[in-house]
C-alpha cells in the first residue's frame, strides 16, 4: 500500500511533464504554429491589427486567440442585450389542485426509504459480495483495507486505460491553434482583407 | 439487459468513444508555398506537403526523411520518432497491465488466498499506472519535438518555396524582412 501511495502520485505527476521548446520564430511576417505548456499555440507576427484578429476569428468560428498570453487576450466582439435581473422574493404561482414545481428537491420524502443508521461510520449500504461479508462496524481494520484494495482494483484500471487512450495534448486548444495560423498566414498572403501583407494592398485595408 | 442497467451502458459505451480526440482542424489552408510543412489536427497530430500527408503521430514517420535537407530539423524530428515509438509502446503495455490487474479481483471469491489475488492485481495496475503516466510525458515530447522539426524545416526550406527533394529557391514576392533568414540551403543537401 505505501508503494502504491508513492507511485501513483509519481505517476501522475508525470503527466504533467513534457517537453519544453526552444524554439524561437524570427519575426518574418509569417504567422507559426509553436510547442508552449504541451500544446499548440499560435506565434503571431508582431503588429497584428484588431480588425484582422476579427477576421481570423470569423474565418476558422472560434472564440479566443490561441496566442502566448504574454500577448494578452484577444476575444471575438459580440453584441450584447442588457436585460434586467429580478432580485425580489421567489414567484410561486399558485394553481389550484396542482402543486408548484419545487426548484430544488425536498430534503425527506416520506415514500423514499431512510437511510440506514449504523454506530461507527453513520451511513452504510450493504455491499455483496461472494465469499466476503462486509460491514462498517469498524471491528476488523483487515476488511477496511480488503474494501480499500477492491475499490484500487476497480478504479486504477480506468484510469490506466484512460490515460493511455487520450491524448495528451488539449485537442480543441491545439486544433484551434492550427486553425488560427494557417487562417492568418492565407489572409496575409492575399490581398483586399484587413490581414494582408502592405505591398499586397497598397491602398491600405488595414 | 435490464431498463435501469440500458442508460448506463449507454452513457460509458458513449464516454468510451469520445475518449479519443475528437477536435479536428477546420480550416484547410489556401496559399501554401511549394515544399512547406503545414500542420493540422485530426485526432492527432499530421503534417501536410506537396499535397500529400508527409507524417502523424505518434510514430512520425516520414517526417526525418522530408526534411532531411535541414539539419536541426532532422534532429528533431529523429527525436519525435523515437519518444513517439517509446510513448506507443509504453501506452500499450501499461493499458493492458492495467486491464489485466481486474484478475486480482478474484481474490474477493478465494479467501484463503485473497491477498495474494489481491496484491498481485494491485501491483500489475500501479506498474500500468507509472507506465502510462510516462507514456504521457514521452507523448508531448514527440508532438513538440515533430512542431520544432516541422518550423526549422519551414524557416529555412518549406515556406521559401523549395523542398529537399528539389532545393531551387524561387524569387520572393514581396519585399524581403531584414530579421528573415537567408534563403541559403543547408550543407546537407540530398
Amino acid at each position: 500500500m505505501r508503494t502504491c501511495c508513492i507511485w501513483v502520485p509519481a505517476a501522475l505527476l508525470l503527466v504533467g511533464c513534457g517537453y519544453t521548446s526552444e524554439y524561437v520564430p524570427p519575426q518574418d511576417g509569417r504567422a507559426r504554429p509553436v510547442w508552449r505548456d504541451n500544446n499548440v499555440i499560435l506565434a503571431p507576427p508582431p503588429g497584428v491589427s484588431a480588425a484582422c484578429w476579427q477576421a481570423v476569428l470569423d474565418l476558422t468560428r472560434t472564440n479566443v486567440v490561441r496566442q502566448p498570453r504574454e500577448l494578452g487576450t484577444v476575444r471575438r466582439h459580440r453584441e450584447r442585450f442588457w436585460t434586467p435581473r429580478y432580485y425580489g422574493p421567489p414567484i410561486v404561482v399558485i394553481t389550484p389542485g396542482v402543486a408548484p414545481l419545487l426548484p430544488r428537491p425536498p430534503l425527506f420524502v416520506p415514500l423514499l426509504p431512510p437511510p440506514i443508521l449504523r454506530p461507527g461510520l453513520g451511513l452504510a449500504a450493504p455491499l455483496a459480495m461472494p465469499g466476503l461479508h462486509l460491514s462498517s462496524g469498524g471491528q476488523d481494520p483487515g476488511r477496511a483495507l480488503v474494501v480499500l484494495a477492491a475499490l484500487a482494483l476497480l478504479v486504477l484500471p480506468a484510469v490506466d486505460v484512460a490515460l493511455a487512450v487520450a491524448p495528451a495534448e488539449s485537442p480543441t486548444r491545439s486544433s484551434q491553434a492550427i486553425d488560427q495560423t494557417n487562417a492568418l498566414n492565407d489572409l496575409m498572403r492575399s490581398p483586399g482583407n484587413p490581414c494582408s501583407y502592405p505591398y499586397l494592398d497598397p491602398g491600405g485595408a488595414s | 439487459m435490464s431498463q435501469h442497467a440500458r442508460p448506463w451502458m449507454a452513457l460509458l459505451g458513449a464516454a468510451a468513444v469520445s475518449l479519443p480526440a475528437c477536435a479536428t482542424t477546420q480550416y484547410a489552408p489556401q496559399l501554401v508555398a511549394r515544399g512547406e510543412l503545414v500542420l493540422r489536427y485530426d485526432g492527432g497530430f499530421e503534417m501536410w506537403g506537396g499535397g500529400r500527408r508527409v507524417a502523424r503521430s505518434l510514430l512520425y514517420r516520414g517526417l526525418e526523411h522530408y526534411v532531411r535537407c535541414v539539419p536541426e530539423a532532422r534532429d528533431h524530428a529523429r527525436a519525435a520518432a523515437h519518444y513517439g515509438a517509446a510513448a506507443l509502446g509504453l501506452s500499450i503495455v501499461g493499458g493492458t497491465l492495467g486491464v489485466a490487474s481486474l484478475v486480482g479481483l478474484y481474490g474477493l471469491a478465494d479467501p484463503p488466498n485473497m491477498w495474494y489475488w489481491l496484491g498481485g492485481g494491485l501491483s500489475s495496475a500501479v506498474t500500468g499506472t507509472v507506465l502510462v503516466g510516462l507514456a504521457r510525458s514521452y507523448r508531448n515530447r514527440a508532438n513538440g519535438h515533430a512542431v520544432d522539426a516541422l518550423n526549422y524545416y519551414n524557416d529555412r526550406v518549406g515556406s521559401l518555396g523549395a523542398s529537399c527533394d528539389d532545393l531551387r529557391y524561387p524569387d520572393p514576392a514581396g519585399p524581403a524582412s531584414p530579421d528573415a533568414p537567408s534563403p541559403q540551403p543547408s550543407q546537407h543537401t540530398p
